[in-house]
Parts: C-alpha cells; structure tokens; sequence
C-alpha cells in the first residue's frame, strides 16, 4: 500500500491530543460558531421585516394641541397653521419640507360592501373624514391615484394598519365581515355619502395602503372639487354685509363676499361677524393674503434625520404636538438588537472559550510528541511542515465543526421560518450573502489564530 | 547523521523510517541493495520496535546514507554489531562516502572501524 509522505509524517508524529478536552473545544466551538451564525442571520431577517413593515422615519405629522374638553371645543376654534407659523417652521433646522394636509368641508358617511358587491350582505358603515396631501408627500403613487370632475370612481388610499385592525380586530368579532388580504381589500366597492342628507353619492375603492401617512387620503383633485361644490361654512365664516351704513340681509358666506370683490363699491362696504355686529372692518380686509384659502390643521413634515433638539423645543414652545406613525417599532427594533446582540455575544464568548481550550489542547498534543517532531526536525523537516502537520489536523476537525453547524443553523433556521409563517410573519429561507462571508471570515480568523498557536508551539520545541 | 540513541520511528515499519527522509539521495544504489548488502532485506517491513538493537543500527545506516550530504557523522554506529556486520557496514559507507565526494566523522569506543581514515585521535 503505498502511504503519502503526509499520512507518513502524520503516522510517525503518532498526534494524539488529550480527548476530553478535545472534545469539550469543539462542543463549544460548535455552539458558539451556530449561536453566532443564528444571531447575526436573524437579526437581519428581523430587521429586514421591520423595514419592510415599517413606515419610514423620517416623516412627521404636526398639529396644534387640543385643549380642553367637548364643550370647549365645540366652539371651533381655530387649529390650523397661519402662512406665517408654517414660514417659521420651514425654516427649523433638519427641515427638509413641509406639506399641508387639506381635510373635507363636508360630512362623508361611508359604506363598505366588504362581499365585494353593492347589496350583498352587510355593510360596514361608518362617518369618515377624508384627507390630502401633495402627492410628492406619498410613499407611492399607485396607478389609480387619479382623479378628474365625472370620474365615476373616489381613489381611497389608508393606512396598512386600518386593514391589520379589520382582519384581527372588526372581521373576528363579527360573523359577517370577512377577513380581507390587501387585493381583496382593494376590490370592495365603497359609497360615499356626502352631506348631512346623504344627497349625493359616489363610488369609491382603497386602491392603495399606506405605511407613511396615517390618514383617510383621497386625491388633491378630488377634494379641491369636492370642498368646493359641497362645502358647508362654518359659523364664523358668514359675516353681516353693511353698504352705507345699514345691513344688506341676509347674512353672506365667505365665498359669496368673495364673489361679489369685483363689484365697483366693493371697497366701501363693511362686513360685521354674525355673532358681533358692532365689529365692523373693510370688506376688502378679506381678500388679503391667507385669507383666500383655509389653513391646513394639520402638517406633514420631511426631516433629514430624527428631530433636532431646535425642532423639539419649538414644538414645546408652541404648544405643537409631533406625531409619528408606528413609533412602537424603535422599541421592538432596539429590543431584537438587544437579544440577538446578546446571543451574539454568548457565541462570541464561546467561541473564544474554544479558542483557548483548543490552544491548549493542541500545546498538549504537541509536547506530547515531542520527541518525534525533534526527530523530524533533526532528519530536515522544517518547522513548517511539522506545524502543516498539527495545523491539518486541526482544520480537519473545524472544518467538520463548521460544517455541523451551518446544518444545525440551517434547521434552526427552517423551524423558525416555519414558525414565523404561522404566524404570519414571512422571512427569507436560508442564509444571506452577508451572514456567509461572515461565516467566512470567522472561519479564516479562528484559523489563523490556531495557525499562529501551533506554529508557536512547534518553534518552541527547538529551544 | 547517525545518533548513539538512533532517532528511529519505533511504530514504523524500517522501510517507513527510510523513506522518511524529506530529500533521497540520488548518487546511492537502491535501498534493497543496501539493505541486502547489511543482511537487513528480511526486515524491512517489520515494525522497528520488534527489531533488535544491531538490526536498528544498521537502519539507522542505511537512513542516514540515503540523504544527499556533504560531511557524514556517526556517533557509534557499530556498537551493537559484530565483526562481520562491521566490516560489511563499513564497505557501503566507504563506497558511498566516496561515491558523494564526501566527509566522515565518526566516533567509536574500543575497536576501529576498518574504514580509511585521514585522521584518528584517541582520547
């Protein structure tokens, strides 16, 4: 039989490390190096999914504190942003822009035909509010976000989390309302009622689910049209109208003063507020600027990064108040950061545990033959080939250490995503590029490091 | 170089032993010629530990002239064998000292070696 002068060299070293300890290394190096592959490829899935269900980060909404209670309130006043307020928070550092959010003038009442038919089982009812935005403030714009005066169907667009609160929420808790994915969602015909009469009514669809705006969004087109044509003044929109003195009844809107600006004696007529006749001013005073158009309440604002400690103090100095959608998830994100950092470690710890009993243990199997790497040495085998010797032996044992447990990361993995996947929650198969070339470089540095140990161990033996 | 304790692998065959050396030395006959000439052809292949003292020496002979070399050094390398293996041992290093354009060292209790010295020193 003819032996390799490898097998030969190795057969003459006759290496045989202290087993216990041998084994005890590559038990530890084996769980470290799965805990360590499992904490990284895990925490890339958990991040990926949380990006991926996330609204983003750097978008806000702002509005002005409501204070104080219903009957309070029910005095309307005024919430919205002045050209000025809004002037002043444009300018705020970290700014990128900011968008006004335009709400209905109208009331909607809503029915939902979740049977994908107008009639056909149960409705979900429900008086809605729609608003919009400039559509550069959307996370995207989907096909059917387009709407024009005739257009026989409303685009509705909501937050994907009004779909999450029907399917586990509304549809479990009653029989009628079936469990929606997002296409059947998209496919359930809605009627808009508007006006406190129901007197007109429109066909609407979701056509999208945001996960940045957290609102009922219809086009800009749309409601531009529809506050327009359907919009009721408020109360202290309706203003007594005074020409020489005495009262032109009955009292006129704000459109309608507007209408009538291009009326020769415009500019000597007064108007008064219905409920303080006495408070005359200059009809004009109405056409100046911001008075055209109603302020929006409520803004959108695009941020380089998390707010500025400027930004925050403006907020608290004005009694603002700074919203963000889905702000739970930094918690849940920092928590899986926390857990897989900590099982991370432990992989770590172990791996450097098995990294010093290895050492060990191959010094011991070194000394043990010592006498025969001399031997070798003294026939001219270099000091290298004698540690190649060691060295191969141990990658033997590390590759098959490695190996073991990229298949037990490998199962971990498929039970996890198997799991996840009952609950809903669908991660990748496998593991990511980035998780195996860390594999790679963990490999090649354990390695490396028992390379250097071994050669070490050797040189010393010819002191 | 052969060593007063011979240095061999007691779990190797002597072949092994022989062919253990990184580097074979091109200017000698065949290892079975060698060993046939020490009388050692019959135990080759048997584990040097089953060996005896003299079969080891003459092993250790035959590794040592295998590598190529410039100056050979045998610290007592007949101590253990009889006349007849001396003489024998002696005519192949002679030759294949010769035959490499070589030196020789060697030390010895008691008898010399019939080998053609330049030099002798007792001590």
């Amino acid at each position: 039989m003819v032996v390799s002068p490898k097998k030969r060299l190795q057969r003459c070293l006759q290496v045989a490390g202290p087993r216990k300890e041998i084994t005890i290394a590559s038990l530890g190096c084996l769980i470290g190096t799965t805990l360590l592959l499992l904490a990284v490829q895990l925490y890339q899935d958990a991040n990926h999914y949380l990006e991926q269900n996330e609204g983003p980060k750097n978008y806000f909404t702002m509005n002005k504190k409501v204070e104080g209670g219903a009957l309070v309130n029910l005095g309307k006043k005024d919430e919205s942003f002045s050209p000025e307020e809004l002037q002043a928070i444009q300018a705020l550092e970290g700014v990128k822009r900011i968008g006004g959010f335009t709400r209905n003038q109208f009331p909607v009442t809503v029915y939902i035909w979740p049977t994908g038919k107008v009639g056909l089982g149960s409705a979900a009812k429900a008086d809605l509010f729609f608003e919009s935005i400039p559509d550069d403030f959307l996370d995207f714009i989907p096909g059917e976000w387009h709407w024009e005066e005739n257009a026989t169907l409303v685009p509705i667009m909501v937050p994907k989390f009004y779909l999450d609160l029907w399917n586990f929420g509304l549809a479990p808790s009653r029989v009628e309302y079936p469990s929606l994915s997002t296409e059947a969602a998209t496919g359930m015909p809605i009627e808009i009622f508007i006006g406190r009469e129901r007197t007109t009514t429109l066909d609407g669809r979701f056509v999208a689910f945001s996960k940045r705006i957290n609102s009922v969004l219809v086009p800009e087109s749309f409601l531009a049209w529809a506050n327009k044509k359907f919009a009721e003044p408020a109360k202290e929109d309706f203003f007594f109208l005074w020409k020489d003195s005495v009262i032109d009844s009955p009292p006129r809107s704000r459109n309608q003063l507007l209408e009538m600006v291009d009326e020769p004696a415009f500019s000597s007529w007064k108007i008064s507020p219905l409920g303080d006749p006495a408070k005359k001013v200059p009809a004009s005073s109405l056409v100046g600027p911001g008075k055209k158009k109603p302020q929006p309440s409520r803004i959108i604002l695009e941020i380089v990064d998390t707010p500025s400690t400027a930004l925050l103090q403006f907020i608290e100095e004005n009694h603002y108040e700074l919203n963000r959608e889905f702000p739970e998830q930094d918690f849940i994100k920092k928590a899986l950061l926390g857990l897989f950092f900590g099982l991370g470690l432990v992989g770590v710890l172990l791996s450097l545990l098995s990294i010093a009993t290895f050492s060990t243990s191959f010094r011991l199997m070194i000394t043990r033959s010592a006498d025969h790497s001399r031997n070798l040495l003294l026939l001219g085998f270099s000091c290298e080939i004698v540690s190649q010797i060691f060295f191969g032996l141990f990658l033997r044992l590390f590759f098959s250490i490695v190996t073991i447990s990229f298949l037990v990361s490998q199962c971990a993995k498929y039970f996890l995503v198997k799991k996840a996947e009952s609950i809903n929650i669908y991660l990748p198969s496998g593991f990511s590029s980035e998780s195996l070339l860390l594999l790679g470089f963990y490999a090649v540095l354990f390695a490396l490091l028992k390379q250097r140990v071994i050669k070490k161990s050797v040189h010393d033996l010819l002191l | 170089m052969v060593f007063q304790d011979l240095r061999l692998f007691p779990h190797l065959s002597a072949r092994e032993n022989i062919f253990l050396i990184p580097t074979q030395n091109g200017a000698v006959p065949p290892m079975e010629e060698m060993a046939d000439r020490l009388g050692m052809n019959a135990f080759l292949d048997q584990k040097v530990f089953t060996l005896s003292h003299g079969q080891r020496q003459r092993i250790a002979i035959i590794r040592a002239l295998s590598k190529p070399f410039q100056l050979l050094l045998l610290d007592e390398p007949f101590s253990h064998l009889d006349e007849v293996n001396q003489a024998e041992a002696s005519i192949l290093i002679q030759e294949i000292t010769e035959r490499n354009d070589a030196s020789l060292i060697l030390s010895s209790l008691g008898a010399v070696p019939p080998l053609n010295f330049d030099h002798q020193y007792s001590l």
